[in-house]
Parts: C-alpha cells; structure tokens; sequence
C-alpha cells in the first residue's frame, strides 16, 4: 500500500493559486530552485511557470497558476487558474494566503474549493499581521475551512518543509478533508439543483455539474459559451436563462458571493482576534509620503528618472561599450577568418554586415532588457509601482489611458521593445492594446541619435536645441492625440475600470527580482533572437542584389518607385532607401545614407549639407519619428498581443501618418519660404 | 443619508449599501468584497483628486471616483 501510494504520488501535479502579491513567485521559486521551466499558456499572452519541487523526499511538478482574486474568469489570469483547477485536476492546489488582508484572500479559497476538495493553504505573512493588531487561530481556521492550513513566511523560507508535509499527507489520503462551502440563500440552492440535474455530466469539460449550473444560472460569460456550443446543454442553458428572467432572481451574481463573504465574516469573528494596533503599519505612512499632493509627483519623477538613468546609461551606456568592444573584436575575427578561407568578398560581407550585424543587434539589447527589467522588478516587488499608477492615473485617464499605461510609455523613451514587454503589468487588454499602439510614437534612443545627427548638420546653437525641442513635443503630442483618437475609434465604450489594490510595502527578493529579469532576457532572445537576426539578413541581401551601387539594388529600385510618394515630402529615392535601412533599427538609417552617398560615416555630415535643405532634412526627422516601429519592435508587439491583425495594423499606421505629417511639414514649409 | 461612495472624504467611514452598474467592473468590486453591508474607509486621495484609496476589510484598494460613483454608501 505504502508503495503504491509512493508511485501514484511521485509525479503528482501540484498547482500553486493565490492573490497578486501574497509572494507566489517567491513561494515557488523557494520551491523548485532552478528547476523550472517558463512558458506560456497556451494561445494567452500569460507566462506560465513549471517546475520540479526539490523540498521534501519525493517529487512533484508545481505549476505556478496567474495571480487572481477570484476565479470568475474576468480576465485571462482568472480564466487559465480556473481551467487548469477544474480541467486539469491537480493532485493538491497550494493556495497561498497573504495572512494581513485573510479575508480576501479566502474568498478566492472559497472559490478554490467549489471546484477541488484537495486544497492545502499556505499562510504567508502572519508577521505582517500580527504587526497589523490580528491574531490568527490557525487550528481554528484549520477546523473551519477543512483542510490543512500551514503557516510559513515564504520571503525566509520558514515553513516550506510543513507545506510539503501536509500536501503529501493530502496526496496519501491521511487528511480527512471536509471543506467548507457557503450555505446558498433556499431558493438559489433549489434553483440550482434544478439547473444541475439538467446538465449532461459527460458535457460539462470536467466542471462539477452543481459549479456549472452556478455559473449558467450567474450568467457567466465563458460558460455559457461553453454550454451553447453543446447542443445536449440546450435545455439545461434555457432552464438557466428563464430563472434568470424571474425577479427574484435579478441579482444572483451578487447574493451569491454576499453569501459567500457573510460565511467569511463568521470565519473571521471566530478565527482572529484584533489588539487595536497604533496607526496602521508603515506602509501607511510611506503611502503618505510618496502619494503626497505636493510630493508625490516629484518622487515618481525622482525613482523613474533614476530608473531610467541606470537603465540607459548603465545598460547601453557602459555595459554596451563593453560588450560592443567584444562584439567588434569578434566580428574582425571572424572576418580575418573568413578572408584566410578565400571567401568571395560578397560572402563577407554577408556574413558580417548581414548576419553579424544582426546577432549584434540582438545582443545589443541584453544589457538593456536585464538592466530594465532588473529595476522593474524591484519596483514592482517593493509595491511602487501601484502607487505611480495611482499617483498619474488622472493624467492617463484623460487620454483613455490606465495609470499603469505610464511607466510602458514612458519607457517608450528609452527603448519601445522593453516598453512594449512592460505592458504585461496591464489586465486589461483593450488598455493594453492601446498602450502598445502608441508605444512605438515615444522617440527612443536610437531615433535620438538621428535627431541629434540631423540638427547638428543642419542647424546651430539654440535653433538646433529648438528642433530638439519640438521633436519631443510632437512626441508627446502624437501619443495624446492618437491615443484618444483609438480610443474613440478602436475600443470605444466605457473606459476599464481602475480599481487596484495597493498592496502592503515590503523588500524586494534578490532570488524574485533576479529571476524576473533572466525571464524577460530569455523570453526576448529566444522568441525575437532568430527573428531580428534573419531580418537583417534579408535587407542586407535587398540592398546589395543584384551586385553593382545601391541605386540598382532591389531596395534602390523600389526607392525609385516610390519617389512619387516621397515627392510632396521633398524625398528623392536615397532618403526612402535609408528609411527602409532605419526599419531594421532606426539609427540604421545613418549607416544606410553613408553606404548610398558612397562616404562614411564621418564624411556624411558634410555630404549631406550639399544633399539636402534644412526644411527636407527637418521634415526627414518627422518621418523617422513616426514612420514604422523597427522591427524589433514589431516583433514585441507580435509577441505580446499574439495578433497578426494589431501587429500589422501597429507597423501600417504609422506609415500613413508619416505621409500625412511630412507632407504637411514640407508644404508649409516650402509656403513660408523655409526652403 | 444615503450617498455615492465617490463622496467620501478622506477619514470618513460608510457602509456599503449597495454596489450599482453591471458587467465586469461590478463583479470584479464584489469578488474584491465590496458587498452590500461592508464597511469601507477613505483614507486618502491621489494628488490630483482622482483616485481616491479607501480601506476594505483590512486592505488598501484604489478606485476612480467614477467607478465609485456605481457604490451606494450611507455614512457611518
């Protein structure tokens, strides 16, 4: 017997479930180490994390569920846990519970044990309650709710072994589990069994009949789809929709879960006592401070402003001078190599200008995406980031935007392709989508080494300042109106809702924050790595074939062709050519006028002084400014919305709004005389 | 009195009386527990007026005054 139960339980599936920040990552990684395996769920933009638990004697695979607080499939998050719950029936589901706001987070318990019996509940963060004036009788809770419950403080890995013990005791059959459910008002309890014994259990895709007949007769969106598409529910679907209509009926959702929290509030009177604590703890009184009417803004803008300050002078500054010196030395190698080979010069010049410059590209982002995504964690980990997208939501909210919206935009101004990855902190996906659309309209790095190229060439002292100026403003003018334009056209309708828990303060976790931005640095090289590789390989080829100048190349061809179009802008077929280069990355656009005026990159300056006016070349910033995401970005906006129709709608728009802009710019400027 | 729960000044306590709109938005405030019969807290609002964060059984939440125009309150 005692073997048997060892087999069946060796690769037992556990699921980890829980509410946003109650340290479910910290859990699980105390739990697996290095042992996981990252992805995402399938067709969802959600990470889904995996892997083997190395606490205890024997093994399980831990599946680390969305953080939700509540399973009423709202959201993607709520949708997957409560798919993977009640389809792929875990062995256990580890329900952690953030101690200081318990009763909240049994609600979720609650809807955790409608759908499985095996729940174990992990009680994190009982410091913080006591701290918090709440003493928590946790065999009392244990008696009440019906399963194990076990505390620990998963931040220094106490009580971790305990949780193990008890799911294996639940795993074993030793734990007489008798978990609680909310009594339903008599009518609702009778109107649900009388949907329940309608239903075809063989139909319900693993859901329990008397939870579905719930959820039919709560008029859940996701079931009822389900059900409509089986014909042998039809009966059962109608039953439901016709005690819907019934008036005493109207407002089931809500009695429901009033049912549900009125069964809470007595767990709660019998399980916890109170002290009256002095003030509430200090999370309300740096909440004070960095909400403050007079301080808050200067704060946000003070820990933003230092983010963005190590991200981009640490990360592409230093980092990347470093890492580019190796990158150069690599590539003079392997060219050293290739010429001892006797390799045609073309295929040099393939290999590195295409292929190497491409990988190039892609490493030139690590140091970026690590360092980025390394103070983001911390951010997010120590509870801030709530408070800024409270503190500038009323900005966000007048352009249509989430006050989480601001941090991904602002980003926009370092680098779109981490922007757009930080978008993920946003539920909601129509503001999400939104965000990511106007992302690519915040001049990043890289076209800001092509402004200052270009203002330096072609203008002096304050007028080049000037130009500098207004570039940033037709930024941030573009972002507000095409947002609100989107919004009107693309998702109209209420705005989302900000409803948003702030939760309590704490310390960052190394192991957290460290494992958050390896997460991102693999995710962006292995899903945008090949890509972006291959891409610059394929211009590489536009632009050189067939051999002789670029004019006679694909892409010089295709810049003839186009001349009608760059004509109102003042464009002849080299600038449309060296905007096909700045598509790869947008400072490409310099590398790409260099090869077509046959200088380097030094000798462009002056080159350019003859080529062009001063009003062509301002108009050429406005182009570069709107004209297409680089493709990098494009392929993080793929990843991140999984749609091929926003990814190419995002790529297009810009292209007409570059048309319209340059000529408006070109026109009236060659009206007032400026060129 | 009876009142919206976007009129609660910071430092002022209500209970809930009931929770208005439809769709997602309302479920999504009663799985956070804002159920009728709930106490709730003001506590402070965002520098420009709008968020305003309010305590709820015994956590932080933050909400628009527009979607906490949807809370009937009566003032304790």
């Amino acid at each position: 017997m005692a073997t048997a139960a060892l087999t069946s339980s060796s690769h037992a599936t556990v699921a980890l479930a829980g509410n946003p920040n109650v340290g479910k990552s910290t859990l699980f990684n105390a739990l697996t180490g290095l042992h996981q395996h990252v992805g995402n769920w399938t067709g969802k933009t959600v990470e889904r994390k995996e892997g083997d638990c190395l606490v205890g004697d024997r093994k399980l695979r831990l599946i680390d569920l969305p953080g939700t607080y509540s399973l009423s499939a709202l959201s993607p998050e709520e949708l997957i846990a409560r798919e993977f719950v009640a389809q792929e029936r875990p062995d256990v589901v580890i329900n952690l519970v953030d101690a200081s706001s318990l009763e909240r987070n049994l609600y979720l318990t609650l809807q955790l044990l409608e759908l499985t019996d095996k729940v174990v509940i992990a009680l994190n963060m009982m410091d913080l309650a006591r701290r918090k004036g709440m003493e928590i009788d946790v065999a009392a809770l244990e008696r009440r709710l019906g399963v194990p419950v076990v505390p620990c403080v998963a931040e220094r890995r106490e009580g971790q072994a305990e949780v193990i013990a008890a799911v294996h005791r639940v795993l074993d059959g030793q734990y007489p589990l008798h978990p609680l459910r909310a009594e339903l008002p008599p009518a609702i309890a009778e109107a649900t069994a009388s949907v329940a014994k309608r239903l075809n259990p063989e139909a319900l895709g693993g859901y329990d009949a008397t939870w579905f007949a719930h959820k039919l007769l709560e008029g859940d969106p996701a079931i009822l789809e389900l059900a409509s598409a089986r014909p042998v529910l039809a009966e059962a679907v109608a039953h439901a929709e016709s005690l819907r209509a019934r008036p005493e009926f109207q407002d089931i959702e809500a009695e429901i879960i009033e049912a549900q929290y009125g069964l809470l509030g007595q767990v709660m009177a019998e399980t916890v006592t109170r002290r009256h604590t002095a003030a509430d703890d200090w999370t309300d009184k740096l909440d004070h401070v960095v909400t403050h009417r007079i301080w808050g803004f200067p704060i946000l803008i003070a820990i933003f402003g230092l983010m963005f300050w190590v991200t981009f002078s640490l990360g592409v500054g230093t980092v990347t001078e470093w890492l580019n010196g190796y990158l150069d030395q690599a590539g003079d190698l392997l060219k050293a190599a290739l010429t001892a080979l006797h390799a045609p010069s073309y295929l040099v010049s393939f290999v590195l200008e295409g292929l190497w410059a491409g990988f190039a590209t892609v490493a030139g982002f690590v140091p970026l995406i690590v360092v980025f995504f390394t103070s983001f964690a911390i951010l997010e980990d120590s509870g801030y980031l709530a408070r800024a997208a409270f503190v500038v939501d009323r900005f966000m909210g007048a352009i249509g935007l989430h006050g989480r919206s601001f941090l991904p935009l602002l980003m926009g101004f370092g680098c779109n392709v981490p922007a757009v990855m930080a978008t993920r902190i946003m539920e909601n996906r129509a503001d999400r989508l939104l965000t990511i659309m106007v992302n690519p309209l915040m001049v990043c790095q890289a076209r800001l080494v092509v402004f200052v190229f270009f203002a330096g060439t072609f203008f002096k002292g304050l007028q080049a300042t000037l130009v500098m100026l207004s570039l940033y403003a037709l930024s941030v003018t573009l972002v507000l109106l095409i947002s609100l334009l989107f919004k009107k056209t693309l998702f109209p309708g209420e705005p989302a809702p900000f409803i948003m828990e702030l939760p309590p303060y704490h310390r960052p976790i190394v192991r957290n924050v460290v494992s958050h931005a390896w997460r991102a640095t693999k995710s962006f090289l292995q899903r945008a790595g090949g890509l972006i590789t291959v891409m610059t390989g394929a211009i590489w080829l536009f632009t050189h074939l067939p051999p002789g100048p670029v004019e006679h190349s694909v892409a010089g061809v295709l810049g003839h062709w186009l001349e009608p179009l760059g004509g109102p802008m003042g464009f002849d077929w080299r600038l449309l050519v060296s905007l096909i280069g700045g598509f790869l990355a947008k400072e490409g656009a310099l590398a790409s006028l260099a090869v077509i005026y046959g200088v380097g990159e030094d000798g462009l300056s002056g080159v350019l002084q003859h080529a062009l006016s001063p009003l062509v070349a301002y108009t050429f910033m406005v182009v570069s400014l709107v004209y297409i995401p680089c493709f990098s970005t494009i392929v993080a906006i793929w990843r991140e919305t999984l749609s091929v129709k926003w990814t190419a709608f995002a790529s297009v728009y810009g292209l007409v709004l570059a048309f319209v802009l340059g000529t408006a710019v070109f026109q009236i400027g060659h009206l007032l005389g400026l060129g | 009195m009876v009142a919206k729960l976007s009129q609660l000044s910071p430092g002022q306590r209500a209970r809930i009386v009931s929770v208005g709109g439809g769709g997602p938005t309302r479920r999504r405030m009663l799985d956070l527990g804002l159920v009728a019969g709930t106490d709730i807290a003001a506590v402070r609002t965002a520098p420009l007026n709008d968020p305003v964060e309010y305590t709820v059984r015994g956590y932080h939440l933050a909400m628009r005054r527009r979607d906490a125009e949807a809370i009937a309150i009566e003032l304790l």
